[in-house]
């Protein structure tokens, strides 16, 4: 059985897409995510683990620092 | 005026080409150094400017480009305002790029999509609909291929109604219209845009790019992994390294041959005279000096053209993050450090691929202690000096010098992020775009535009800094008597021996040997001998200190003023004369002018010391300020004399 689960961006697993609720970190830091759509209600996932990561969202690969990634709060399922 | 927009990677740039040729003009937005490109059209046969703004993804006003461009398209701040507006609009990325279409709408300016990467789209059986995106989006849509050069009539048609003001404007999407805010992270109206631009996205393109989004994917497995990324990045940036200096060595070269009998033919025709050597030393061998750089930057940038176009540079980034991270610096401040090692001047404007104002101007100031080709021609001569006959000694020289230059700037860029600029260091968040085929012609444009910029703003003060070193080094001049009075006897005997020849050898040698005395007496050599005392703990004297101030217009001029210096022919300079003159110099204690410490300490000056007023004119253009130019020179000179000072009394020590 399935179980939704509530991680931090840099901890969830390769291909398991997840839908971030909340953002905590600098204002500079939450500006230049957003633009590129990592913001609360976009879906994302992990498309290579590591530091730094490679996240998938609104279409795109971004190159993602794991510090930043761990800021992201991620929750599985709809 | 037609603002142009889009995302980066969207191929704006290629679209900015097509549409006005090679009619662009270069400039900053008022007050800022970021850059500013001007074209024109043809549109309903009345000439249009095209403004091309900075690629983005937002105009949240989060960054400079941010804030700039949102006052461009609204015509604040002294911004001409522009009639109407195109977006430029990835179709395989559709729901990313429609975030920034809903915000230029929400801004009122009149707008037509360029909806681009129609052939790649065609390609992956990716269909987006038009007709439904027009109704969506309030606002036309044109399907172009901005690379095939596709569709272009059909937009510039298109922005007609637009520009003659006869278009409706529909009004905002719903989704859109809660209220406008310029400043909200976090808001919640911004996660209402990107659900607008995710609905809108599903509901008018069908399919999806899965062959590019599984190639990028594979692609990614070996480039962006932390070793073999790392292993594929040194070979990628070796092959730069190699093509720059295989291939600009051949059109450098020549423009050095071609100034040289420039010079020479007029010379010829010209009376000789201080108007002869103004007009041939001076003027043409100032002209020179600014064309011999522009093939390795019209190259380089061309290189960087294509390497960034096909998606490989975003890349590079990734995998030299974590290790520049460790000085403070982004990964993006890779590529300006290597660039350096071929000329300081194109790294410099390379450098605003880096986001950050502070990141931007550390590197800014450590780039030049990087060891530039200017330097080459000075340690090749030390190391004829220290290690004639060991090719192994010689190379290992030169790797030496290229690791201090290394070692110098990563360490003055971490001290200088932990005091003067000090600030966290931006973590990485960087799109990593579709991998394609670069293309040839924007490349080429962007060679043409860097080179355009060099001659139009180093160029003029590099000719002006030779015809000033030219100057400084003729005059005050000495008649026939003193020059007579002031040179040596033995000199003056052999001199006088040459010219009663008659024969232009004769009248060659005289003047070589009149050259040294000329040269002393002249601005330079009073300049040299004042300054003397403050170079003697490095091991110096008055004529080593002409050749270091003539460097100061480029470092290369070493050799050939220490060549006039010690009475060697310009023309023998890079011979082994100079050397065997070099080292028959003696000190006035009979000691060897060049021995080992003095040689050793001029090598470490030379790496370390900015002795480049073009960079310094550069280094002011791209921070906007004099201060930080100034600053640079200080340090840079503090760092060399240092180095150079525990060098030179080192090794006397040791070496007795």
């Amino acid at each position: 059985m399935k179980v939704d689960f509530t991680c931090d961006l840099a901890t969830l697993p390769e291909g398991q897409p997840a839908r971030i609720e909340a953002i905590d970190a600098r204002d500079l830091d939450l500006a230049r995510l957003e633009v590129m759509g990592l913001c609360a209600g976009r879906t994302v996932e992990v498309a290579k683990t590591g530091d730094p990561l490679i996240v998938r969202v609104l279409g795109t690969r971004i190159g993602l620092a794991a510090s930043l990634a761990r800021a992201i709060r991620v929750r599985t399922g709809d | 005026m037609i603002a142009l927009i889009g995302n980066p990677n969207t191929g704006k740039t290629t679209l900015f080409n097509r549409l006005t040729g090679l009619r662009a003009k270069t400039a900053n937005f008022p007050g800022t150094t970021l850059e500013r490109r001007m074209g024109t059209l043809i549109a309903g046969g009345r000439r249009v400017d095209v403004l091309d703004l900075p690629g983005l993804y937002g105009l949240n006003a989060g960054s400079l480009e941010e804030r700039v461009s949102r006052d461009a398209l609204l015509g604040n701040d002294g911004h001409r305002k522009p009639t109407a507006a195109i977006v430029v609009v990835d179709q395989t990325h559709l729901a990313r790029n429609l975030y920034l279409v809903g915000q230029v709408r929400e801004l009122g300016v009149p707008l037509v999509i360029a909806l681009n990467m129609s052939d790649l789209a065609g390609a992956e059986g990716l269909r987006v609909d038009t007709a439904t995106l027009e109704r969506e989006l309030g606002a036309p849509v044109v399907a172009i291929s901005a690379r095939a050069g596709t569709g272009i009539p059909a937009l510039v048609e298109a922005l007609e109604p637009l520009l003659a003001g006869t278009a409706t404007t529909a009004p905002l999407p719903p989704a859109l219209a809660q209220g406008s805010c310029s400043n909200c992270a976090g808001c919640a109206h911004n996660a209402a845009r990107f659900d607008w631009a995710e609905d809108v996205a599903t509901r008018a393109s069908e399919g999806a790019p899965h062959l590019s989004a599984r190639r990028t994917a594979a692609l990614d497995r070996v480039l962006a992994h932390p070793v073999a990324g790392l292993v594929a990045f040194t070979v990628v940036m070796a092959a730069l390294f190699v093509i720059l200096f295989g291939l600009a060595e051949l059109p450098m070269g020549a423009i050095e041959r071609a100034v040289a009998a420039f010079g020479d033919g007029i010379g010829a025709r010209l009376p000789d005279g201080d108007l002869r050597s103004f007009v041939v030393d001076g003027v043409i061998g100032g002209v020179g000096g600014v064309l011999v750089f522009l093939p390795q930057i019209c190259l380089l940038f061309f290189l960087l053209s294509l390497l960034e176009d096909s998606g490989y540079l975003a890349r590079a980034a990734f995998v030299m993050d974590r290790l520049m991270g460790k000085v403070g610096l982004p990964g993006k401040a890779f590529v300006p450090m290597l660039s350096a090692h071929a000329c300081a001047i194109p790294a410099l404007m390379s450098t605003r691929v880096i986001e950050d104002r502070r990141d931007r101007l550390v590197t800014i100031l450590v780039l030049p202690l990087l060891t530039c080709s200017a330097r080459l021609p000075v340690y090749a001569m030390i190391a004829a000096l220290l290690f004639a006959g060991q090719p192994l000694l010689g190379g290992a020289m030169f790797a030496g010098a290229y690791a201090l230059g290394i070692v110098a700037a990563l360490t003055m860029a971490f001290v200088f992020k932990r005091s003067l600029l000090k600030g966290e260091s931006q973590p990485l968040v960087l799109e990593l775009p579709t991998y394609k085929m670069p293309s040839l012609r924007d490349a080429a444009m962007a060679a043409f535009d860097r080179g355009a910029v060099f001659l139009q703003k180093a160029g003029t003060v590099i000719l002006l800094i030779s015809i000033g070193m030219w100057a400084l080094s003729t005059y005050p001049k000495l008649s026939d008597a003193e020059l007579a009075a002031a040179m040596p006897a033995a000199a003056r005997e052999e001199a006088a021996a040459a010219r009663a020849t008659g024969s232009a050898e004769g009248n060659a040698r005289a003047a070589t040997l009149e050259a040294p005395t000329r040269l002393e007496h002249a601005a330079a050599g009073r300049v040299g001998k004042a300054i003397e005392p403050l170079f003697a703990p490095l091991g110096f004297d008055w004529r080593i200190d002409i050749g270091v101030l003539s460097s100061f217009a480029a470092r290369e001029t070493l050799v050939s003023t220490l060549a006039v210096v010690f009475a060697v022919g310009e023309d023998e300079a890079e011979s082994a004369s100079l050397r065997e003159a070099l080292r028959a110099q003696r000190r006035p204690d009979g000691r060897p002018l060049f021995d080992t410490a003095t040689a050793a300490s001029l090598l470490v000056f030379f790496a370390l010391a900015m002795q480049c007023l073009p960079t310094q004119a550069v280094t002011r253009r791209e921070t906007g300020s004099w201060a930080f130019a100034a600053f640079q020179f200080v340090y840079m000179t503090a760092l060399a004399w240092s180095a150079a000072f525990v060098t030179y009394q080192g090794l006397s020590r040791v070496l007795g």
